[in-house]
């Protein structure tokens, strides 16, 4: 079956010298959950940012269920960046309308039930929010969509460990079967459960690439383990 | 899509002009009764209505400042937080084209600048309205106005009207996207966006004014050494025409030129 992402020789600079990204070539297939491990500045963001054409790759190209990145894949991929990118002016509801408006594929009543599950309130202004909850609030907003990928940038990290349970079960209560999710996080022991594939990322560079049950059977270790084995300061 | 867009825009910047817009309105009928209260006779010599008046006079002119600067701040600050800061997530993300997401914010700034000079316009009507000025006055001005000017010089009345305005709406669109492709072009250079920018935009001006500089010259030249003679209708028609013209192509150049950089080289930070 056709990857519903698939990069090939992915390359992406800053300016003159800083190499985000070095000749990348991956194929997520469908229906799996991927964590994508690395520590700070490995290029997790970066590839995600590649992914929704919100940066133009340096070199090589990029495919959406086998569609170059640009308008024509902007439906099929619900992004949650690493930072608020929400008008802060506008009430919960209102962005829940903004959503459902723009995106065919957006569940209104998925999102307001949601809402109600982690107790925020769909009247209130997103800036009258608190750090976690605006983070809450956008977590659901990406996961009311229904697509074919999923691209989480750290979706867990701001969040109290109560509500991160919550946010893993409702990420596995919401995608469909043959959805596919791209986490990233630093978060390991608390994702590893749910993961079905990882991709660590070291410098810019793919350093592994393979599922969790095969990690546990040929190396005996957890995921958890293996991260701090290879990236070992 | 681009109504949508539309919708979303109108909503995001209307917030702040609406309360500006019915502000002025009000102060413009608070002086209206000031200024009345100055001109009554019982009233000459008090000071405070002297004062009261001055001060609402004054800040009226202040707040008309305050709107226009708003609106010039407004169309340079929806144009950059909203796209290309983070704001741009959500927007680039969306399943728009980027021409769409450049339109609905030209088109947006074009509405309220116009709105503003409306708002105004009004606003002075409302002040100066039983101050030995009457609505009838105003067309008695214009008609001798038409008078002298242009039935004097054989000219169309509507048909320059039309053409001034539709000249000025399209100068109008050449300079806001002019500060939109200014703004493109110093994203280009990750390191110092706000100085590129700047840079472009002056650049900008400098190939604008030589170019004006060269035609009008070359215009002249024309005129003067093929001994053409034209009516005044004629003369305007051609400048109107012709300065339309030049706009509209700066206008394109600059949609085109920030749409490539928005769709192919966009890099957010």
């Amino acid at each position: 079956m056709e990857p519903i992402l698939e990069c090939r020789g992915l390359e992406k600079r800053y300016g003159q010298g800083v190499q985000a990204l070095r000749r990348i070539d991956l194929a997520l297939p469908r229906g799996r959950i991927v964590g994508l491990l690395g520590p700070n500045g490995s290029g997790k963001s970066t590839l995600m940012k590649l992914c929704n054409g919100l940066l133009t790759p340096s070199a090589g190209s990029l495919y959406i269920q086998g569609q170059p990145v640009g308008v024509g894949t902007k439906p099929l991929v619900s992004y949650l960046p690493d930072r608020n990118y929400l008008n802060d002016w506008m009430r919960v509801e209102e962005l829940v309308g903004f959503f459902a408006d723009f995106y065919s594929n957006f569940d209104t009543a998925k999102a307001h039930e949601m809402l109600e599950r982690l107790g925020l309130n769909p009247r209130d202004r997103l800036k009258t929010l608190s750090k976690g909850n605006k983070e809450k609030v956008q977590l659901i907003l990406v996961m009311s969509r229904q697509v074919p990928l999923y691209l989480l940038d750290e979706p867990i990290g701001g969040v109290d460990p109560a509500a991160r349970d919550y946010i893993l079960r409702t990420i596995l209560a919401n995608y469909s079967e043959n959805a596919t999710i791209l986490l990233s996080t630093h978060l390991i022991a608390d994702v590893e459960k749910i993961l079905d594939d990882v991709i660590f990322l070291k410098q810019g560079e793919v350093a592994l690439s393979a599922s969790v049950e095969q990690l546990r059977e040929e190396r005996g270790t957890s995921v958890d383990a293996l991260f701090r084995e290879v990236f070992k300061c | 899509m681009l109504t949508k867009l539309l919708k979303y825009e109108f909503k995001a910047t209307g917030r702040a002009f609406l309360p500006l817009y019915g502000a002025l309105l009000a102060l413009a009928l608070v002086n209206n009764l000031l200024l009345r209260l100055d001109g009554a006779r019982f009233m000459q010599t008090h000071e405070l209505s002297r004062i009261s008046a001055a001060v609402g006079v004054m800040a009226y002119v202040l707040l008309i400042m305050a709107i226009f600067v708003l609106t010039l701040v407004v169309m340079i600050q929806r144009f950059y937080k909203n796209l290309l800061s983070e704001e741009g997530y959500l927007m680039f993300t969306l399943p728009v084209r980027t021409w769409q997401l450049l339109t609905s914010k030209l088109i947006v700034s074009m509405v309220w600048i116009l709105l503003s000079c409306a708002v105004t316009l009004l606003s002075i009507f409302l002040m100066a309205l039983g101050h030995g000025f009457s609505l009838g006055d105003l067309a008695r001005a214009w008609e001798i106005f038409c008078r002298e000017v242009f039935w004097r010089l054989d000219l169309n009345v509507l048909s320059i009207l039309l053409q001034a305005f539709l000249t000025g709406l399209v100068v109008l669109a050449e300079f806001i996207l002019g500060i939109y492709a200014s703004i493109a072009v110093g994203q280009l250079f990750p390191k110092h966006r706000y100085l590129a920018a700047f840079g472009a935009f002056l650049g900008f001006g400098v190939i604008d004014q030589i170019l004006t500089l060269l035609l009008l010259t070359g215009g002249g030249l024309f005129v003067e050494l093929t001994g053409l003679s034209i009516s005044y209708m004629r003369f305007f028609n051609a400048l109107f025409g012709l300065s339309t013209l030049y706009s509209l192509v700066w206008a394109a150049g600059y949609f085109l030129l920030t749409n490539y950089i928005l769709s192919r080289r966009l890099n957010l930070e």
